[in-house]
């Protein structure tokens, strides 16, 4: 056999399915260099399954300020995250713009412990009308910043007919001073994306008004909540965990099934309201409280001959 | 320990293992389908096969018969070509034409080991190449028109302002 006659058949006898296989093990840059060797190697570098997911690694790739052109040329990326991203806001819309071949195809868009500066790409009309092009988004995960920025929302909740399943929000105590997303807002997401599930995480912030006031609008969807308080925080003053649970419970006992509570050394007996959401919350699956129990061990023996009768699985924590 | 019989495209047949033979998952596929006895003297032809080939492979199987499964793949890990062990980088040092249509045996008879470990080494052989290096070590055509090649440039240039 004669290997000059062999080599000649890679361009017209090895399956494409094949060259993707091996660009599963070469880095970003040499792909890029294989893109452009001809026609089959670039149209290999197109195939699904070597793009199921897209991470930006700032230091490594992007610090010498180079797009890599390997994004935009590809039309059926589905995930985009931006995590820990520290970037100036051209280099942000930069990268959204690369990844707009793949308008129609990205489905989850994730953007998370952005370092907040005052230029930032992720409040700007810009960005919104990148938003508005994802048009097929069906999970989306945002710090509260960018979720309660202007017209994102009403963006999302316009788009997301049909496919959105999932917004993830992400709260901690630099977002008291953000704008308020109004309760109005909420039910037109709400009535535009019946089956949109929503999840919030909040960090570092314990006080009741803060909570139910700014961020707790009655017509969220809201399917999974934690909270998550540092130890920094002054035991003294008062926290009204009780009111934030009683208002968990009066406006989303219908939709929560994930609770997560990690509070500590609260100092309130919340014993009956752990109970009261054990048994009042239909569809609850997961309920995990890091936090003090006062009296004796009848609630978790209530709980726990609650749940031989309740449905789905409940998780303790104690 | 039974032997069953593989018949290559060009007719050779080659007496292995059953064991070594099942480590091609498009082999014990078909054992299991046909239901082939081990006592019968079946022959499975494989016609996408030939002998020179067929005999790198089972000599490929029989080195590597012990080894436990090969890993599910992590999709988010990036994946390493310089963990190929000395026999297998040996046992690869051929020319290209073998090595080509030992990645398409390996693919068609669902030997993910084998197939791994010669995608890896074409990965070697690739990394760090422009692509006119590219075409030159593989002998490939640059099929691209000439305003597809200034689109690049095109590209290229936006990606580098500054």
């Amino acid at each position: 056999m004669s290997g000059k006659n062999m080599a000649s058949s890679w361009q017209d006898l090895i399956p494409i399915e094949l060259l993707t296989e091996i660009y599963k093990y070469l880095p970003r840059c040499d792909r890029l260099s294989c893109s452009m060797v001809c026609q089959m190697w670039k149209e290999a570098l197109n195939r699904k399954s070597l793009w199921k997911k897209i991470v930006l690694c700032i230091d490594k790739d992007f610090l010498g300020v180079k797009v890599d052109i390997s994004y935009r040329i590809q039309t059926k990326l589905e995930k985009l995250v931006f995590h820990n991203t520290n970037l100036p806001k051209t280099e942000c819309l930069k990268i959204l713009d690369a990844c707009m071949g793949s308008r129609n195809t990205v489905e989850y868009l994730e953007i998370h412990n952005y370092f907040y500066n005052f230029n930032t790409a992720f409040d700007t009309d810009e960005f919104v009308d990148y938003l508005r092009k994802f048009a097929y988004l069906k999970e989306l995960k945002v710090d509260y910043f960018i979720f309660s920025a202007n017209k994102v929302i009403d963006t999302i909740a316009e788009n997301g007919r049909n496919h959105l399943k999932s917004v993830e929000i992400f709260i901690d105590e630099t977002d008291i001073h953000s704008s308020i997303v109004p309760d109005r807002k909420w039910r037109k997401l709400k009535k535009c994306c019946p089956k949109v599930k929503v999840s919030i995480s909040i960090k570092n912030i314990c006080h009741y008004e803060q909570i139910r006031f700014i961020f707790l609008m009655k017509n969220i969807p809201l399917n999974s909540f934690s909270m998550h308080i540092g130890s920094k925080y002054n035991q003294k003053r008062s926290r009204s965990f009780e009111e934030t649970l009683t208002h968990l419970l009066g406006n989303y006992w219908k939709t929560l099934e994930f609770i997560n509570l990690d509070i500590k050394n609260n100092k309130e007996n919340i014993d009956d309201l752990l109970f009261q959401i054990v048994r009042n919350c239909p569809r609850l699956k997961r309920f995990l409280f890091d936090g003090i129990i006062n009296e004796d061990m009848n609630v978790l023996c209530e709980i726990c001959r609650y749940k031989q009768t309740a449905r789905g699985k409940l998780f303790y924590n104690l | 320990m039974p032997n069953i019989k593989l018949q290559s495209s060009d007719g050779e047949t080659f007496e292995v293992d059953v064991e070594i033979a099942k480590c091609s998952v498009t082999i014990k596929t078909m054992l299991e389908d046909l239901g082939m006895d081990d006592e019968e003297e079946e022959v499975v032809p494989l016609p996408n096969v030939n002998s020179a080939i067929l005999r790198k492979v089972i000599q490929w199987a029989t080195y590597h018969k012990d080894d436990p499964p090969p890993p599910e793949d992590d999709e988010n890990k990036e994946k390493r070509t310089d963990d190929i062990s000395s026999w297998d980088a040996d046992f690869l040092k051929v020319d290209q034409g073998t090595l080509f249509e030992l990645i398409l045996a390996a693919n068609y008879l669902d030997i993910k080991g084998l197939l791994d470990v010669t995608c890896k080494t074409v990965a070697n052989m690739i990394k760090g190449k422009a692509p006119e290096e590219i075409r030159k070590t593989f002998n490939i055509k640059n099929d691209f028109t000439a305003s597809k090649k200034s689109r690049f440039v095109e590209e290229n240039e936006w990606c580098e302002e500054k």
